[in-house]
Formats: C-alpha cells, sequence, structure tokens
C-alpha cells in the first residue's frame, strides 16, 4: 500500500514537472511565434519602404506619374519594375533600393537561426510544432525576401547581360562581314589562278601532244631521207668519177700501146731510110742500069722521112693526150675523193642536227611534264585553300549560336523579372546543341540518299 | 544558239555571301550555270521563276531554312524528281534523318572540297537522267 501511494506522487509530482516544462515550450513558442510576427510587420513595412522607393524611382523619372497614382496593382507594379530597369541612372534611389535588400537578407537570416536555436532547445513534440511553424514563417520570410530581392538581382543581371548580348552580335556580325569582304576577295583570286595554271598546262600538252610528236618525228624522217639521198646521189657520182678515172687510166694505157706503135714505125722508117740509102749507093756503082733503081730508092727513102716525121708527130700528140689524160684521172679521183668527205660531212650533219632536235623535244616534254607536275600541284592547293577558306562560315556560325545562347539567357531574366520564370518558357526552347560540330577544317563527308 | 547537254542550272542558297560566291565560281568553272539566293523563301521566288536542274541548300538560315524549302519544293509537281543537295555544318544523324524525310537527295558536310562538289553534281544528275 505505501509502495502504491510512494507511486502515485511520484507519477504526480512528474506530471506536475512535464506540464511545466510544456507550459515553458509553449510560452517560448509563443515568443518565437510573436517574434517571427514582428518580423514579417518589419518585412512589410519594409515592403511598403521599398514601394516608396519605387514610387520615388518614379517620380524621379517622370513615368506616366498618372498612371500610377490612379491604377494600383499590376500597372504599378510594372510601372516600377520600368523604374527598377533604370537603376543606375538614379544612385539616391539605387542605394534606398540596395538598403531594403539589405534589410530583407538580413531578417530571413535572423529568422532562421532563432529556429535553428529553438529546435535544439525544445523537446520532441515542441519541436515539430515549432519547426512547422518556423518552416512557414521562413517560407513567408523568404518569399517576401524573393518578392522583393529576385527581381533586384535579376534586373542588375539583365542590366549587365543585355549590352553584352547586343554587343556580341554586333560584333559578330561586324566581324561576319569583314571576313565576307576579305574571302569574297581571296576566293576569285585563288579560282582565277587555277584557271590561269589550268590553260597554261593545256598549251604546254599542245606543245608535246601526239600531234606535234608526230610533227617532229615527221621531220627527222625527212631530214634522214634527205641526207640519205643526198648522200647516195653524191656516192653515185662518186662511183661514176672512179670509173670516169679507171676509164681514163685504160684509154691512157692504150695511148700508150699507140705511142710504142708508132716508135716501131719510127725505127722501121729509120731503117728503110738507110736501106734507101744503101739502095741509092748500089744504083749509083750499077751506072745508067742503076738509074731507075736509084729513083726508086730515092721515092722510098723520102717515103720513110715522111713516116718518121709522122711518127714522131704522132708520138708528140700522144704525150700530150696522156698528159691530159693522167689531168683528168688524177681530177676524177679527187673528185671521188671529195665526195666521199663530203658524205661523211652531210651524214655526220644530219646525224648532229636529228640528234639535236631529239633532244630539243625530249627537253621540251620533260619541261612540259614539270610544268604539269607544278600545275597539278597549285590546283590541288587551290581545292584545299578553297576548303579552308570556308571556315569563316563554320566560325560565324558557332559564335552566332553563342550570342543566341546569350539572349536565351537574358530572356529568361527577362521571364523571371516579370514573374512568370516558373511558368512553361514561351516560344521556342533554348537551342543548346551547337549548330557546328566539326573541329578542324578538313573537308566534310558526303551521304547520298 | 544549242545548250551543252552537259550545262546544268543550279540555284544555290545560302545566307553566307562568300560560301555562296565560292559555290557560284565552282560551278561556273565548270561550265554550269549558278543562281544565287540569301534564304529559302528567296530560293522559292526563284524557283518559281527559273528553270533549275539542280538545288544545292544550307540548312540554317533566316526566314527559311533549308528544309522547309526542301518540303516547299518537292511540293512543287516540277521539283519532284530535282536533285536536291544540303550542304550544311551539321553532321547530326537526327538533321541527316530530318533531310532525308524532307526529300534531300544527299546530304554535304562544310567546308566542301570544290572537285568533290563537281564529283558529286556530275554523279546526281547522271543519275537522274539515267
Amino acid at each position: 500500500m505505501a509502495g502504491i501511494l510512494v507511486f502515485l506522487t511520484l507519477a504526480v509530482l512528474a506530471a506536475v514537472v512535464f506540464a511545466a516544462v510544456a507550459e515553458r515550450a509553449r510560452r517560448r513558442a509563443l515568443d518565437l511565434s510573436a517574434r517571427l510576427a514582428q518580423e514579417r510587420q518589419r518585412s512589410e513595412l519594409l515592403s511598403e519602404q521599398l514601394d516608396t522607393a519605387r514610387l520615388l524611382a518614379l517620380g524621379f523619372e517622370s513615368i506616366d506619374v498618372p498612371a500610377w497614382v490612379e491604377a494600383p496593382g499590376e500597372r504599378v507594379e510594372n510601372a516600377a519594375l520600368r523604374a527598377l530597369g533604370m537603376s543606375g541612372q538614379n544612385p539616391g534611389t539605387d542605394h534606398v533600393l540596395a538598403g531594403g535588400r539589405t534589410y530583407l537578407v538580413r531578417r530571413a537570416q535572423a529568422g532562421s537561426v532563432a529556429i535553428a536555436a529553438l529546435v535544439e532547445w525544445e523537446d520532441r513534440s515542441a519541436h515539430a510544432r515549432a519547426l512547422a511553424a518556423a518552416e512557414r514563417a521562413l517560407r513567408e520570410c523568404q518569399l517576401a525576401c524573393a518578392e522583393h530581392i529576385e527581381p533586384l538581382t535579376l534586373n542588375a543581371a539583365r542590366e549587365r547581360l543585355m549590352p553584352l548580348v547586343i554587343g556580341a552580335r554586333d560584333e559578330i556580325a561586324q566581324a561576319r562581314a569583314l571576313v565576307d569582304e576579305a574571302v569574297g576577295t581571296l576566293t576569285p583570286s585563288f579560282l582565277t589562278l587555277e584557271r590561269a595554271v589550268r590553260a597554261q598546262q593545256d598549251a604546254a600538252r599542245a606543245v608535246v601532244s601526239d600531234a606535234a610528236s608526230d610533227g617532229i618525228s615527221g621531220f627527222l624522217r625527212a631530214a634522214e631521207h634527205l641526207a640519205e639521198t643526198s648522200a647516195r646521189r653524191l656516192a653515185d657520182q662518186g662511183t661514176n668519177a672512179a670509173a670516169l678515172a679507171e676509164s681514163l687510166m685504160r684509154v691512157g694505157t692504150s695511148v700508150d700501146g699507140i705511142v710504142g706503135v708508132f716508135a716501131q714505125i719510127e725505127g722501121i722508117a729509120q731503117q728503110t731510110t738507110m736501106l734507101a740509102l744503101n739502095a741509092t749507093i748500089e744504083a749509083a756503082h750499077a751506072g745508067d742500069r742503076g738509074a731507075g733503081f736509084a729513083v726508086v730508092a730515092h721515092e722510098v727513102r723520102r717515103l720513110a722521112d715522111r713516116t718518121t716525121l709522122l711518127a714522131a708527130n704522132v708520138r708528140d700528140l700522144a704525150g700530150k693526150a696522156q698528159t691530159e689524160l693522167d689531168d683528168a684521172r688524177a681530177r676524177a679521183l679527187k673528185t671521188v675523193e671529195a665526195d666521199d668527205e663530203r658524205i661523211r660531212s652531210a651524214r655526220s650533219d644530219v646525224d648532229r642536227t636529228s640528234n639535236e632536235v631529239g633532244s630539243l623535244h625530249r627537253s621540251l616534254v620533260d619541261a612540259v611534264n614539270a610544268l604539269n607536275d607544278g600545275a597539278a600541284k597549285i590546283e590541288h592547293e587551290v581545292r584545299r585553300s578553297i576548303t579552308a577558306l570556308q571556315f569563316h562560315d563554320l566560325v560565324e556560325q558557332v559564335l552566332r549560336h553563342a550570342a543566341d545562347r546569350l539572349g536565351d539567357a537574358a530572356a529568361d531574366i527577362d521571364r523571371g523579372l516579370t514573374r512568370s520564370a516558373t511558368l512553361a518558357p514561351a516560344g521556342r526552347a533554348p537551342a543548346m546543341t551547337s549548330p557546328v560540330a566539326q573541329h578542324s577544317l578538313a573537308a566534310g563527308g558526303v551521304e547520298l540518299f | 544558239m544549242e545548250s551543252d547537254p552537259q550545262t546544268i542550272t543550279i540555284l544555290a542558297v545560302d545566307d553566307s555571301a562568300s560560301i555562296r560566291q565560292m559555290v557560284s565560281l565552282t560551278t561556273t568553272g565548270a561550265g554550269h550555270r549558278c543562281v544565287t539566293a540569301s534564304n529559302g523563301a528567296e530560293a522559292l521566288v526563284l524557283a518559281a521563276n527559273t528553270p533549275i536542274d539542280l538545288v544545292l541548300t544550307d540548312q540554317n538560315m533566316p526566314v527559311m531554312d533549308g528544309l522547309t524549302l526542301v518540303r516547299s519544293l518537292r511540293a512543287m509537281p516540277r521539283f519532284s524528281d530535282t536533285p536536291i543537295l544540303v550542304l550544311t555544318t551539321e553532321t547530326g544523324d537526327d538533321m541527316r534523318a530530318r533531310g532525308r524525310a524532307a526529300g534531300a537527295t544527299g546530304w554535304l558536310t562544310k567546308p566542301f572540297d570544290p572537285a568533290t562538289l563537281l564529283a558529286v553534281i556530275d554523279r546526281v544528275t547522271a543519275r537522274r537522267v539515267a
């Protein structure tokens, strides 16, 4: 029985203590709630101060004052936002707005600190209730802060970003115009160069074309034929001259034979003269009987003298003829030798000329081939240059895409300023994938569907 | 005067003036005729008034892009079997598939090599004749 009384007494005491603790927690929660409410009131007061500051800004800027006086609500809010968009032009207004923003932030931070302290101190049930109340208070405070701070922050960001976007677009357009002009000048130059080289190549090919080669070969064949014909004619003349010399030699031999015959005739005539002389002497010895014989002997002697004289004349003439024949034969032999020399010289000249023409033709072919190789290299390089010159189109598209992304960011900020950032964005979704995937200037691929 | 049977008229569409110039000089150098437009809408006006044998268009252009132009041309009976090549910086498979679906004949990625471009033009033109 005594044990039961002790237990009940302890239970009552525990209940009293628990109730006291709970009451203390309740009072503290109420106190905190009152402090949060006070903070809300101060936030609202600050909000009003901000509105006042906006109105002041409007007044400073003289922007449609009757409109915001007569039409509160959204129109005033929009007018205030337009005025805020002009911050930077009125340092006094900006100072007020910045001060209000700082104050709101500090109040929100103070609320968070207070809630954290309560969580550490209170028991679980009080903690749960206080936490819920504190969260609500904090959320209200954050909303109050966001309502005023976010537009300020976004507006400042937009003010910084929009000139960048506009400037970037202007600079890209300027760069594009400059590069377009430069490339527009370079492209025809390259292509004109390529066409000039191609024309030069065609002209060079014509020089060593089959037709031209055939012409040169024909010329060489004709020259060789002409030289051969001339040589043959000279050779024929030489042969004829040699034959003539031989004939002359044979004639000379015959003349020598004739001279020998006449020498014998002359000897016979001399012997006949001697016989006639002896006959004359014998006729004188015979007296009158030998007178007739003496006449015959005299006639025979006279005939022998004439024969001797005739033979001597013939021998003189034959000697002269022999001399002439020797001269003619010598000249014929000289002619043969000179013809041989001329033939050799003519053949040598033709061979040399043919070699020179052939060498010249080969040099020409080599030069034209070298020209063709050079032209092919220039053509290749021009093609590469044309491909490389398209870099500006790729770069321009990359830059334009970057500017579009900046523009999208600016549009997002604008939407945030009009408090519709949480709604689905109007218009197209921002393009996040660049239209240019190339990382080099190698020629692109081809796909035929 | 009788025209060369190998000479065709090409419509080159690109918002870049220098790319238009490069395509024009490359094709006219090969003996073709070339008319140019700076976007899809201009190209449609030209196509309505000029006999065109082949179209070479960029994809990303202001006013009207390349694939819209391809679809618009394919809707015209006169261009039902005209070769239409897309010459663009776009390389994605999705874009190529859209090009094929729109009715493009082929997809050429920039930068182009002049000799390759002429070879492709000859090939698709011959394919059409065959």
